[in-house]
């Protein structure tokens, strides 16, 4: 199997952030290439944000999301903060029944919000930690 | 008053009469709270550990003069294979390790446990007024 | 009334019982006799019994209302007369299924019947005294009575236990019943009361109802009353705290209020984390919290503001 047959989560650029719009169920050979793209993207474009856009997933299991926890980790290491936006109540809910590790991440409902708290996160980066709620 | 424990409503059960057998003996807000939580801990490992084969026994006692709540947990589970482990507190955030034994034996004045792997765990705890 | 509670005495016929208790007619014929001497002394009898009563201010409260005092003592004598004729019958067993209901309902605890019981034996054995019995004789009746006495109580005892039983069974049940109300209080900010007792099935309720309404409100705040809750073990404080692990997911912070001094030193001594659960003791801390963070701020109102 070639690397070009491996769905791609679309990536864009805006406002000093690199957007991904997951629209395709993860799977290992997906996550790994989602890894491999945005990282690139956060390098090149010298963004210091992340939104990893669920809400056009179906499924993420908590296997799935130690591994986003991964690639945004990796990403901070980049210098890029990340939000996960639009996850919905069921999605939620079954990650923390089956115990899923979510603590710290920063989940948003909308675009809007993501662009919002990560405004909130570089402000804390910055020292300028008014809001802090961690 | 024996209290047969196979389901979630069985355990509010024992728990509204650990709280009427509190609320009757006149111990206050705190220790009544001890003893429904207790309760609750107790009853719920039925549940989760012991498939529901089991009961709660609330009754009072009286010891040189002074009154107190007993109760006993008792259950025909599996058992527990090492009881000093589960009587050390392991709290993992999420909760699934653990007993909430050692929270029981901290809430009560008095505790004791038998457990034959096998064949059942029974729990007593005593709370004087 | 009586049909409900005597399920599962089905079994418990008079000839049933007596076979159970191994009471033979010939003895309930000692007993008949027995009574027929004792029939005059009753009324002095049940004198005395209360007069013991009152020296228990406890069992007396239940007796403060002379029109109560005088119908119960009424009944009494007449289980008393059944009781000494030795006739055990359908009737017999009726009347001992409706004192165990009396005492269920009027909350009296069995410790108090027992107590009750053991003084009518006293009693009882005094007037034996009175009356000249001679002792080998008053052995075979005092055995006789006793047996009848162990019958009587596990009818009374069956009864009040399946009436307290069905009261504790209905208690239970509409405590867990309890709807989960998510409201939007202010633009924002979700408020919801929890009452009763939290089991696995409603805190489900409540973090499906709860996610549900900030999927819909967008809001970045939601308060969970908890001075409702009877109790919060290390199970109920998990599903707290999962709850708002689950909420931040969705960008909206959870704070449990109502947190009373009786519960946090629960919580503490059963050893639960609460970690990064933030709490609050009283609803309005809460809330002005949850105003705050909103950048909205409450002061008094001024004239211009109102009118």
């Amino acid at each position: 199997m070639s690397g070009d047959s491996v769905p791609r989560v679309p990536l864009r650029v805006s406002q000093g952030t690199v957007v991904a719009s997951v629209q395709v169920d993860f799977e290992p050979a997906v996550l790994a290439q989602f890894r491999h793209d945005l990282l690139g993207a956060v390098q090149r474009s010298q963004a210091t944000g992340v939104i990893i856009d669920l809400s056009a997933l179906g499924v993420l299991d908590p296997g799935d999301l130690a591994d986003l926890r991964d690639t945004m980790n990796m990403a901070s290491l980049l210098g890029a903060r990340s939000v996960l936006a639009g996850m919905r109540p069921g999605m939620v809910s079954a990650l923390v029944d089956l115990d899923a590790d979510v603590d710290g991440l920063n989940g948003v409902l909308t675009l809007d919000d993501a662009f919002e708290k990560l405004d909130e996160l570089r402000d804390v980066d910055a020292g300028d930690s008014w809001d802090s709620d961690r | 008053m024996r209290i047969p424990i196979t389901e979630d409503r069985d355990v509010a059960r024992a728990v509204l009469e650990g709280n009427r057998r509190a609320a009757e003996l006149g111990f206050d807000q705190v220790k009544q709270q001890k003893v429904s939580t207790a309760i609750s801990e107790l009853a719920r490992n039925i549940i989760k550990y012991a498939g529901g084969k089991g009961a709660v026994i609330i009754r009072t006692v009286t010891e040189s003069g002074r009154e107190g709540l007993e109760v006993v947990a008792t259950d025909r589970g599996p058992g527990i294979e090492n009881v000093k482990e589960a009587l050390e507190d392991h709290f993992s955030s999420s909760g699934t390790l653990g007993l909430g034994l050692p929270g029981v034996r901290r809430l009560m004045d008095e505790f004791s446990i038998r457990s034959e792997p096998g064949s059942g765990t029974t729990v007593t705890a005593r709370i004087w007024a | 009334m009586t049909g409900s509670h005597a399920s599962g005495m089905d079994t418990m016929t008079p000839e049933g019982l007596l076979a159970l208790y191994g009471l033979k007619q010939e003895e309930l014929e000692v007993l008949r006799t027995f009574g027929e001497r004792v029939g005059d002394h009753l009324d002095e009898m049940i004198s005395q019994w209360y007069g013991w009563l009152k020296t228990y201010p406890e069992f007396e409260l239940f007796f403060s209302d002379p029109a109560v005092m005088e119908r119960a003592r009424g009944l009494q004598e007449r289980a008393w007369e059944v009781f000494l004729s030795g006739k055990i019958d359908e009737n017999y067993v009726r009347r001992r299924v409706e004192i165990g209901e009396v005492h269920a309902r009027i909350g009296l605890p069995l410790s108090a019947y027992f107590a009750g019981i053991n003084h009518f034996l006293i009693v009882i054995g005094e007037v034996a005294g009175q009356l000249g019995v001679p002792s080998e004789e008053w052995v075979q009746i005092s055995s006789i009575i006793t047996k009848l006495m162990h019958l009587e109580t596990a009818v009374v005892v069956h009864t009040y236990n399946a009436v307290t039983e069905e009261a504790l069974t209905a208690q239970a049940k509409s405590l867990m019943e309890m709807s989960t109300p998510v409201t939007e209080i202010w633009e924002g900010v979700l408020l919801l009361p929890i009452v009763g007792i939290i089991d696995s099935h409603r805190a489900q309720d409540i973090m499906n109802a709860g996610l549900t309404k900030i999927a819909e409100t967008r809001a970045r705040i939601f308060i969970l009353d908890i001075s409702g809750v009877g109790v919060v073990d290390t199970a109920v404080a998990n599903y707290l705290i999962n709850i708002t692990r689950a909420t931040r997911l969705m960008g909206c912070e959870a704070t449990i209020s109502g947190v009373s001094p009786a519960i946090a030193q629960t919580i503490v001594e059963l050893g639960i984390d609460v970690g990064r659960m933030k709490t609050t003791a009283t609803m309005q801390d809460a809330l002005a919290g949850a105003f705050r963070r909103q950048g909205l701020e409450i002061r008094p109102a001024t004239d211009g503001d109102v009118r």
